[in-house]
């Protein structure tokens, strides 16, 4: 009677744990486990969701080992850099929305040189429109020829 | 017993340790301040144009100029007037021009790096004024050079500021479409050698005064 009351105490208290321990809030009120998104390192010529409603990876470590979920409304299908007739870095994207409802994406495009060095080039936040469960290309060009390399950052548009 | 509960206890410890052990991040708010980025909506936000319309604006009309071969491809750098002389405002908005062609003109001669050349016609009168007086012998020549005359422009912007107005009457909810152009027209041709055009709509209950 005892052991059986001893296992359900430590069965409750370990779960309780869990959730408090591991559980907490992020931005926009979203409940869960922080994204891997939070924590890992932006790399360069990388394009990322700086909106966590948008795209994120959950990873939850249990009992049972991790439990990795994603969770999209937006997904990249294609993405790709090229030179301009003048040099410039040209960056694009193609935004591809998962829902049922129209989205409106902001991206903001951040420059950097051949030795990663920034060159304060960052371009204002350029507004796509895409459409419910259709496609958008957000395009972003260098003010000149000396960027080789660049982090592009999508938020839901406010 | 006892030694159950222990090894429990033991065990929660240590699925707290692997489970949670990463970077506890502390996802409060920052500061409060009055201070807002311009770059995004602020709390006031109306139809018209705003902070983060002109910065975006212009921020693409630069960047397109600058990927123009026409324009900075060129053996001699073009000589540019930008201001808002032929830049009017025909929308329903109010907003000082100078706020779109400074901007542009001023992150333009910044990013251009030598590759486009600005004529300040609007200081015309400034100029000349100083150059009588060099002339006269009132003042020296100055440091730099003397010429035979000011910069003649090679291509000078025109544009427009446009707007399509609709109000719900019953809800008083009004929607504005803005239409902004921007050209450069060949002084000398009077032909257009660039063109850009920026578009945005904003429905909202239009209680917002700009000034």
């Amino acid at each position: 009677m005892n052991s059986h009351l001893g296992t359900k105490l430590v069965a409750i208290a370990a779960v309780t744990l869990l959730a408090a321990g591991c559980g907490s809030n992020t931005q926009n009120g979203y409940q869960g486990a922080h994204p891997v998104q939070r924590t890992t390192t932006n790399e360069l010529n990388t394009i990322v969701f700086i909106d966590h409603q948008l795209n994120r990876t959950d990873i939850t470590k249990t009992i049972f080992g991790e439990r990795v979920q994603d969770t999209v409304k937006v997904t990249l299908d294609r993405s790709g850099i090229s030179n301009s007739a003048t040099g410039q870095l040209e960056v694009w994207t193609m935004i591809r929305n998962r829902t049922d409802y129209d989205l409106q994406i902001e991206g903001k495009a951040l420059f950097f040189d051949a030795n990663q060095a920034p060159l304060m080039d960052e371009t204002m936040w350029r507004r796509v429109y895409v459409p419910a469960n259709g496609t958008a290309i957000y395009k972003e060009t260098s003010l000149n020829d000396r960027a080789a390399y660049f982090l592009v950052e999508l938020r839901e548009g406010r | 017993m006892r030694q159950f509960v222990l090894t429990g206890i033991t065990l929660i410890g240590g699925l707290l340790l692997t489970g949670c052990g990463a970077t506890k991040i502390d996802n409060s708010a920052g500061r409060a301040t009055v201070y807002e980025d311009a770059r995004s909506p602020g709390k006031i936000q109306g139809v018209g144009v705003e902070s983060q319309d002109i910065m975006a604006v212009t921020d693409q009309m630069m960047r397109d100029m600058l990927s123009n071969p026409q324009l900075v491809n060129r053996e001699i750098a073009p000589r540019i007037i930008i201001d808002s002389e032929y830049f009017t405002n025909e929308s329903s908005s109010r907003i000082n021009k100078n706020m779109l062609t400074d901007r542009l003109r001023i992150n333009l001669n910044r990013a251009a790096n030598g590759r486009l050349t600005f004529v300040g016609r609007e200081f015309a009168d400034m100029v000349e004024k100083e150059r009588e007086l060099k002339r006269m012998g009132v003042v020296d020549g100055g440091t730099i050079r003397s010429t035979q005359a000011t910069a003649g422009a090679d291509f000078r912007l025109v544009g427009r500021i446009m707007s399509l107005d609709a109000m719900d009457t019953r809800s008083q909810e009004r929607s504005r479409y803005h239409q902004i152009t921007f050209e450069l027209i060949d002084l000398e041709l009077g032909t257009y050698v660039w063109s850009g055009m920026y578009e945005f709509q904003k429905t909202a209950q239009d209680d917002i005064i700009y000034r």
